[in-house]
């Protein structure tokens, strides 16, 4: 293998809703994202094409990256005062880890993401969530960490205070940490059923956390197993300079927007990564991309001017691919390697562009060598996406 | 002749406990999500109710230390839920969750989502608890008083339904203002399936019967006998009226175990050496320590019990066990009364305990335990029961297939699922209410 890192590259989709694009809601208006049989289609859609992941959004974008303003509130997206009804464009938001849960026994594949924020929920709950989301799915499970800053969040939990908007990474981090240790509360073998003593597990194999930060404690140890995987994989999208530190410190998978800025941020990344202690193969980078596709050109342009029309994005600096599934591989295959190993794509509207990504776009990059003509079957996502299995930090020498 | 009264079955899957015999040679996986497709498909192929799942969010400790006897290790009870949706259609999805340890509204999107995901299927049975033990494990700690766990509770509940009714053509904004629950926002989901989710409720104190008559649509309790439970049974029932209420409104549903045999000797048989797996020697000793509240480990489980007064000084040993609280508050009294019976039949440390722990509520033949539970019923002790089988995954096998179509023949359980949603199953289909009016902020 000369260079693992783009010829295989890894593609990866976020799930938000019913599309990335304001427009998206109104295209398809209505309230398929709260019935399992949308989010099964969906999944079938992206199994169909052995996409390494997929991410399942906790509300709209602007909820998501933390850049919402307090008027637009968790769990669906602001009223569209331009539309006729104050209900028109709202989408249901169903609970993103349960959703994933759902759909983990009906998919085999592809690995399951769903967002999670840290300021308004338990360590100890998003940690047996996840473990036994990788339960379910045998070790097909991850974390897309969502660290909200906005102010309005401690009113979703009240009477409990949540940190100040200056310290919710810091507070981001420790529950990161107490979620890793709980991971790791169960060594792999502290289930013995030792009838000869009577046992059902075997106490020196099973670790008090003890973890005590300035934001929360954490006694443990989980009530859960350890996950097939050991550790799933935990993901940090990078918006700026603090969720760049926490990837860099916990994160196995970071999402940098593509764009201009997209190799510079990744060497910085890997540079925190380095001054963090950690190898730089533990931390995976992938490009985020906004996408409109069509068979043709213009097809693809005029979709993306009908949806700019009904509805303009909320950011016009994220960067989105218009094109058709040939250029779009292209356009990948150009921008990986240099330290980032695929893209997670954020279809403007699931129902239209995520087929042509699984039908079109997965064939043209196997048609230029960049994916596995076959696809790559692995025991774990960890394995698909080049992690080895992580060694327990509670357990003792190998017994 | 009138028609039976209809009974109503649900499945626990075994819990985390001794009940739950992982030395059987049939014992499997408590963890692997097929053992939970097992059992919740046998129940659902048998027409229950609903498949249950109980909630410990701290592991047992004893002395000190963690415990290691029992069954140890479950997942996150509404994600297997969610996943258990994907390969059942009909039967019930229900989870106990403490109102401590959650948030309001966190939860009433998840239980939201498994009755969208669901089609209407989902159900919880609402604890509420105080026990600084578990909360170790939280952001929070132990931070609610035993006498105000009902007030987080009520208000927990009113703020949870307020979500689930929150969505309509004008939005979704929701404010709850309590001294337990202070909330506000807006709630992400379309009306639910069932409107507002099937809620049980499990507490026996006369604030647990008090607030389950006022919202419970089910009740999960301990009075498994014909006497005590009539006397429950007509207590709570009573109760309803004054929130007008109708008495098949409130479902009373005992947690029992069984054994089945070919005939009710060799049940009985069954029963003992079942009994003998879930005691052993360790376990027996452990039981004791938890009365006695002493390091008891220098006894023989075969010998004789104990000289020595339990210990009324030191801290309990055996913490996040309600099993132990209970026993500790008459723990002088009962030991005697325990040495006594002990002396009078001869017993060793194991045998005692054996005998005066859960023997188990049905023993029978299959022909024996459909009347038993038939009879159960048809006396007002109860309307049915969540029966916990001892083996994970197939301890339910037998009763499906060998007592239900019993209790068919007699007319007094479903031959298929009427409605698509476990409201439906229970029977306990109503009118929505308008959202109660918000309880005066506490001083």
């Amino acid at each position: 293998m000369t260079d693992p890192s783009w010829r295989q590259l890894t593609l990866a989709v976020s799930l938000s809703g019913v599309g990335s694009h304001p427009a998206a809601g109104r295209a398809v208006g209505s309230l398929a994202p709260a019935t399992w049989r949308h989010w099964t289609s969906v999944i079938a859609e992206a199994e169909r094409g052995g996409l390494e992941l997929v991410t399942l959004a906790d509300g709209p974008p602007e909820r998501a990256s933390g850049r919402a303003t307090d008027g637009q509130l968790n769990g669906h997206r602001p009223p569209d005062p331009a539309a006729g009804s104050r209900d028109a464009g709202r989408l249901p938001w169903l609970d993103p880890a349960l959703v994933a849960c759902r759909v983990a026994p009906v998919s085999v594949a592809v690995g399951l993401l769903p967002e999670i924020p840290t300021v308004t929920t338990e360590p100890f709950l998003v940690s047996t969530q996840l473990a036994t989301l990788d339960h379910v799915s045998d070790g097909r499970a991850g974390w897309s960490v969502i660290v909200s800053e906005r102010e309005s969040d401690g009113k979703y939990v009240g009477p409990r205070s949540v940190p100040p908007v200056a310290d919710r990474f810091t507070e981001a981090a420790e529950h990161i940490e107490s979620v890793r240790r709980l991971w790791d509360s169960w060594e792999d073998d502290a289930e013995i059923r030792d009838a000869g003593t009577n046992r059902f597990v075997d106490r020196e194999r099973l670790h008090h956390i003890d973890f005590e930060g300035h934001w929360l404690s954490v006694k443990g140890p989980s009530i859960t197993p350890r996950p097939p995987q050991g550790q799933p994989i935990v993901a940090v999208t990078i918006e700026g300079e603090r969720s760049l530190r926490l990837a860099a410190a916990q994160a196995d998978l970071a999402f940098v927007a593509a764009g201009p800025a997209l190799h510079g941020t990744t060497r910085r990344l890997a540079e925190a990564v380095a001054a963090a202690g950690r190898a730089p193969e533990q931390v995976v980078v992938l490009a985020d991309l906004g996408v409109v596709l069509s068979d043709d050109d213009g097809g693809a342009a005029d979709r993306a001017a009908q949806l700019d029309g009904s509805a303009p994005r909320d950011d016009a600096g994220d960067p989105a691919f218009v094109g058709t599934p040939a250029a779009l591989a292209q356009h990948m295959i150009e921008q990986a390697g240099d330290g980032v190993q695929g893209f997670r794509l954020h279809p403007a509207v699931i129902g239209d562009d995520l087929p042509l990504i699984a039908r079109r776009v997965i064939p043209e990059l196997q048609a230029r060598g960049a994916r596995h003509p076959d696809g790559v079957r692995a025991p774990s996502l960890r394995a698909r996406l080049g992690l080895g299995h992580p060694t327990n930090r509670y357990a003792a020498s190998p017994r | 002749m009138s028609a039976p009264r209809q009974i109503h079955l649900a499945a626990h899957f075994p819990g985390v406990n001794n009940t739950t015999v992982w030395s059987d040679p049939a014992a499997g996986s408590h963890i692997d999500f097929s053992s939970f497709e097992q059992l919740a498909r046998t129940a659902e192929r048998a027409k229950f109710d609903f498949f249950f799942l109980a909630e410990g969010l701290r592991m047992r400790e004893h002395a000190g230390r963690l415990h290691e006897l029992d069954v140890a290790g479950r997942p996150d009870s509404l994600a297997i839920l969610a996943s258990l949706a994907a390969v059942t259609a009909r039967i019930g999805l229900m989870a106990t969750i403490t109102t401590t340890y959650h948030e309001p509204y966190e939860l009433a999107r998840q239980l939201g989502t498994l009755d969208h995901l669901s089609d209407g299927r989902a159900g919880w049975n609402l604890v509420t608890s105080s026990d600084p033990f578990t909360g170790a494990n939280f952001r929070r700690g132990g931070y609610l008083p035993y006498d105000r766990r009902y007030e987080r509770g009520e208000q927990f509940v009113e703020s949870v339904q307020l979500l689930w009714d929150a969505w309509s053509e004008r939005g979704s904004r929701f404010e709850y203002d309590g001294s337990q629950v202070r909330i506000a926002g807006e709630f992400p989901l379309p009306p639910l399936p069932q409107g507002r989710p099937a809620m049980i409720q499990a507490g026996d104190s006369d604030a647990g019967r008090e607030f389950a008559a006022r919202h419970a649509d089910g009740i999960f309790t301990r009075h498994g006998r014909v006497q005590d439970g009539v006397r429950f049974y007509a207590d709570v029932k009573g109760r309803l009226e004054r929130y007008g209420r109708q008495p098949h409104e409130l479902v009373i549903l005992p947690g029992t175990t069984f054994i089945l045999g070919d005939t009710d000797a060799q049940a009985h048989e069954l029963a003992l050496e079942v009994r003998r797996a879930q005691v052993s020697g360790p376990h027996a000793i452990m039981f004791l320590e938890q009365l006695w509240n002493r390091d008891l480990s220098s006894y023989d489980p075969d010998g004789p019990l104990p000289e020595v007064d339990p210990d009324l000084t030191a801290q309990v040993r055996a913490e996040g066990s309600a099993q132990a609280r209970m026993l500790q508050r008459e723990a002088v009294e009962t030991a005697a009364r325990w040495r006594a019976r002990a002396e009078a039949g001869n017993l060793s440390i194991r045998e005692l305990v054996i005998e005066m722990t859960g023997r188990q509520s049905f023993i029978g033949s299959p022909q024996t335990v459909a009347e038993a539970i038939d009879a159960h019923v048809q006396a007002g002790a109860c309307d049915g029961f969540i029966l916990i089988p001892h083996v994970t995954p197939g301890g339910l096998d037998r009763f499906a297939d060998e007592v239900v179509p019993l209790l068919q023949e007699r007319g007094a359980f479903r031959t298929d699922y009427e409605g698509p949603t476990l409201r439906d199953h229970l029977g306990v289909t109503r009118p929505l209410q308008p959202p109660r009016p918000q309880p005066a902020r506490a001083s």
